[in-house]
């Protein structure tokens, strides 16, 4: 059998969604409630004790808790394709901190070096929750309709307040450079939330054009060698509870139970792109394999 | 108070971590080192994954190694974020040199503040930490005390994890905490409320508290103990006691003091606690504290040996051999070892090893002044039992202790070379000589002879009177190398005793001593003689008197032979004349025929006649030379075959014929007449 290995990294700031989606594929593939391309094999450090505390709460329709800092979780799957070949995905489930410090420190961690040196990449954002550019204009706007408004001392920059797409784009950038820089790579880039932005009736591509346009021309300018898809993915499918991990007043959402409710959960998956819509989170992990 | 320093508070660093888009630093101290920072990042985040946080948080504990700085936080869940999972983690930042001034960890707890009732702000300047309180008694179970310290100190390399519905709690924790020496303090790592092990590669965990036991077989960590019954360690005792009621003991301070010089952490609280045991009298069994010392590395070590060594040396004569040389050790190197307990280690190496106490009695190191304590307080029977281990150590001793020349038995110790302890010691006084003599050991003329003449005939006219001829032999031929002090102790008649006088003729030749204007110091002594003598003693005496008296030597030949000539011939008469007696008078005796050779009688009273006559002795003294008036008439006789024998013989008849005072009833004279 051919091993491949490793192949995929999980990229994302806070917050966009690494853990569900690495919840819904464990889901997806432990379950097989549904034909998908790659299917599972087995796992190489039989770290079952995290996957099956996320893949819990995904199935209750409870909202992950934030990944800790503490202890970066490299979860290790052999998936198997329609041919039989073995294929080894790593997924460095680290917390958004890593990435956010990348930006803002300029440093990363020697651990996770190591995964973003050597495979390609998933990159997760979260499309309800893309930080804009505030244009001066606007604000120039803004504050001539607010005459006399209250006096605000300009606050003082920091890297966080950047917007999402510059960060995104630093961290691509890192990626194409030493001591991350590996060759060409594949990037599929995964809008999260879909549920939440498909209202505004844009495909995943026409969605990145519009609200990640300083992203859109970085990929489409070939500046670094990235060939790149762009997926629209709602690995909720809904609104989940809130966690009520330390916190009593955790809000029960109706479209939770809604989710809880369906017979084969791995419908909850949606994935758009350019073709049908499918539940299958596999179909960009083949896609990824595809140079290897 | 620490260690009686009166500790006035000090400053510490405070920073605040939360959720700004991630977990981040929101506030307070940002000019740590990036190593350090991290650190602090990853550990004021939350400690648990799916587990529900205490409302009222829970502690890490944790050094920052680049900063010299130690971290104690409390982390509260943070609920009223967006994002679940999110905590706030307010740290406070200790210098370690502060740190070790922390008797109380409730000082630090009173600090924390959690963010929804503050304002950011109060994050940012540094906190001033007030007096430290005393640390009050514990309320614990301490059966789970000790389980507890057990666990942590029975297996230092291993991470503990134990239950929170085990009785374990954030008091206990922080209360063993503080219980730790200073060094062990500051790189201790715990948190009271975790559901995962926190340690990383290079920075594992000492203790963590989960919420329940039953979940600890799932943690699968490597390494782990949990606090039990299983963990209990009995010698570590001392410690669950001062952890119920701290430093009753002076644990701490113990603890405080060794602990700075130990380099294996938790590894050294065991045998640290077995020295404590040790050092406080709580066990007698010094093998426990040694074997202990042996668990510490003893280059480093030197207080936590240094107070096993004064302990055992309080109870020397009852440690063992390893601990013995330990204590020898110390007293050669510590030139501040307590004198009085230098001199009683001292005695117990005199004890143990007589030879090697003398060896540091002569060497140069600090014991050579603590044996030389110890010789002047060991009693006299300890010395005695020494050297009757080793009596080559007799003559450094003796040197040293000039009482031991004088006590009885010391001479008599088997083995002990008598000449060589003599001359190591400076005493030639009588007292030593008589001590020696009644002691009856053998002494050699040349041990003798390192004495005085005068010492000598004191101790013979003190003691010799009891002993036997060979035991004063060599004292007598001791005496002949001094022989102006024997004549002067003759003439003197300090020399008196009759036995003594006789040994002495038996030793010496009868014109070995030398006569001078005053007379002849024999005839001093043996008139004053006091004392009985056999009649062998008398007639070997006499003719000992009278060889002199026929000799060169002697300036007053009358005065001897009246003394002896008549006891002599009465002896040869009855043939009662010792052998040794006859041969010393016979070479004073002239030439005769062999056929004449038998009759002693005639040649000593020809010889006696013709010494008058070849001298012209006194003629008053031949008139009284005998009592007995046929053996004066014998001699007169004799006198007259000599030559010169008549003239002598008709001056002593003129001489009766005038004055006839020394002649009662003309006997003499008759007697005369009748030869002439």
């Amino acid at each position: 059998m051919a091993m491949i290995e490793p192949n995929v990294s999980i990229v994302g700031l806070p917050g966009s969604g690494k853990t569900t989606f690495l919840a819904a594929l464990w889901h997806l593939v432990q379950s097989g409630e549904i034909p998908t391309r790659l299917r599972y094999g087995s796992m190489s450090n039989e770290d079952y004790a995290y996957l099956n505390q996320i893949v819990k709460l995904w199935r209750r329709a409870t909202e992950q808790g934030r990944t800790q800092i503490a202890g970066m979780k490299s979860i290790a799957m052999h998936l198997v394709d329609a041919e039989g070949r073995a294929i080894r995905v790593s997924f460095p489930d680290v917390p958004g901190e890593n990435y956010r410090a990348m930006w803002e420190d300029r440093k990363v961690d020697e651990g996770l070096a190591e995964n973003l040196g050597t495979g390609n990449i998933m990159l997760l954002v979260n499309g309800d929750r893309i930080k804009a550019p505030a244009w001066i204009t606007e604000r120039l706007h803004l504050a001539g309709k607010v005459e006399k408004g209250p006096a605000e001392e300009p606050a003082r920059w920091e890297p966080r307040h950047a917007p999402t797409q510059v960060q995104l784009v630093d961290l691509l950038q890192h990626l194409m450079r030493a001591p991350l820089h590996r060759g060409a790579r594949l990037l599929a880039v995964m809008i999260g939330a879909w549920d939440q932005v498909e209202g505004e009736g844009l495909s995943p591509v026409d969605f990145q054009a519009a609200k990640l346009p300083f992203l859109d021309q970085y990929l489409k300018s070939g500046r670094d060698e990235w060939t790149f898809r762009t997926y629209g993915l709602s690995a909720q499918g809904g609104e989940f509870d809130e966690n009520d991990e330390n916190n009593a007043s955790a809000k029960v959402r109706t479209d939770a139970n809604r989710l809880r409710e369906l017979d084969v959960l791995s419908t909850r998956i949606r994935l758009v792109s350019d073709g049908p819509e499918s539940h299958d989170l596999t179909e960009p992990l083949e896609w990824l394999m595809g140079d290897q | 108070m620490v260690d009686g320093r009166s500790v006035t508070g000090f400053e510490v660093q405070q920073t605040l971590h939360g959720y700004g888009e991630g977990h981040r630093l929101l506030s307070g101290l940002a000019s740590l080192p990036p190593r350090d920072a991290r650190t602090m990042l990853i550990l004021s985040d939350s400690a648990v994954g799916g587990a529900k946080l205490p409302e009222e948080g829970y502690l890490t504990g944790y050094p920052l190694a680049e900063s010299a700085k130690y971290v104690l936080a409390r982390t509260w869940p943070a609920p009223e974020m967006k994002r679940p999972g999110c905590v706030w983690t307010h740290s406070v930042i200790i210098d370690f040199a502060d740190l070790a001034s922390l008797s109380s960890a409730s000082a630090i707890l009173r600090l924390f503040r959690r963010p929804e009732a503050v304002t950011r702000e109060m994050y940012e300047g540094p906190l001033t930490v007030g007096d430290p309180a005393s640390p009050e008694p514990g309320k614990f179970d301490s059966d789970i005390a000790a389980g507890l310290l057990g666990a942590l100190y029975g297996s230092p390399d291993s991470k503990i994890v134990g239950g929170l519905d085990a009785g374990l709690d954030e008091d206990i924790v922080l209360r063993v905490w503080m219980q730790q020496w200073p060094r062990l303090r500051r790189s201790f790592r715990f948190c009271t409320f975790t559901a995962s092990d926190r340690s990383t590669q290079s920075d594992s965990f000492d203790l963590q508290l989960i919420p329940n036991v039953s979940s600890i077989p799932r943690l699968r960590l490597p390494n782990l103990v949990s606090p039990g019954e299983a963990t209990r360690a009995p010698e570590l005792e001392p410690l669950v006691e001062d952890l119920l009621d701290p430093d009753v003991d002076g644990l701490r301070r113990f603890l405080r003091e060794s602990g700075v010089e130990v380099s294996e952490g938790r590894g050294a609280m065991r045998p640290l606690c077995a020295v404590f045991a040790f050092v406080r009298g709580r066990t007698s069994d010094p093998g426990l504290a040694l074997a202990a010392l042996d668990g510490l590395d003893r280059s480093r070590a030197s207080t936590t040996r240094r107070q096993v060594v004064r302990r055992l040396a309080q109870d020397i004569d009852s440690a063992g051999d390893l601990g013995f040389q330990m204590v020898l050790d110390e007293v050669r190197s510590d030139p501040e070892f307590d004198e009085a307990l230098a001199a009683r280690v001292g005695a117990e190496l005199w004890r143990r090893e007589p030879a090697s106490f003398v060896g540091a009695l002569v060497g140069t190191d600090l014991l050579s002044p603590a044996t030389n304590a110890a010789l002047s307080q060991i009693d006299m029977d300890d010395l005695m039992r020494g050297i009757s281990r080793d009596p080559g150590t007799a003559p450094e001793i003796a040197k040293r202790r000039g009482d031991l020349l004088v006590a009885e038995g010391f001479w008599t110790v088997p083995g002990i070379d008598i000449e060589r302890t003599i001359a190591s010691s400076e005493d030639r006084s009588e007292r030593v000589v008589s001590s020696l003599m009644s002691s009856v050991a053998s002494v050699s003329r040349s041990a003798a002879e390192q004495f005085q003449g005068g010492a000598i005939i004191g101790a013979l006219e003190r003691v010799g009177s009891v002993l036997g001829r060979d035991h004063v032999e060599p004292w007598l031929q001791a005496l002949l190398g001094h022989t102006r002090d024997l004549i002067d102790a003759l003439r003197n008649r300090e020399l008196k005793f009759a036995p003594s006088i006789s040994r002495l003729a038996h030793t010496i030749d009868p014109d070995d001593l030398f006569c001078d204007e005053r007379g002849d110091p024999w005839f001093d002594a043996v008139s004053g003689m006091v004392g009985e003598l056999t009649t062998e003693e008398d007639g070997h005496l006499c003719a000992f008197l009278l060889a002199r008296a026929l000799g060169r030597q002697s300036r007053d030949p009358a005065a001897l032979m009246r003394l002896s000539l008549e006891k002599v011939h009465r002896a040869l008469a009855g043939s009662r004349m010792p052998p040794d007696g006859w041969r010393m008078l016979r070479n004073q005796l002239p030439f005769v025929m062999p056929w004449q050779e038998w009759d002693r009688c005639w040649r000593v009273r020809s010889a006696v006649g013709a010494k008058f006559v070849d001298r012209n002795l006194n003629i008053s003294d031949f008139v009284n030379l005998v009592d007995d008036p046929e053996l004066w008439w014998q001699v007169a006789s004799d006198t007259s075959h000599g030559w010169g024998g008549w003239k002598y013989l008709k001056q002593v008849q003129r001489r009766l014929e005038v004055d006839g005072a020394d002649d009662p009833g003309g006997r003499k004279l008759a007697a005369l007449r009748s030869i002439l």
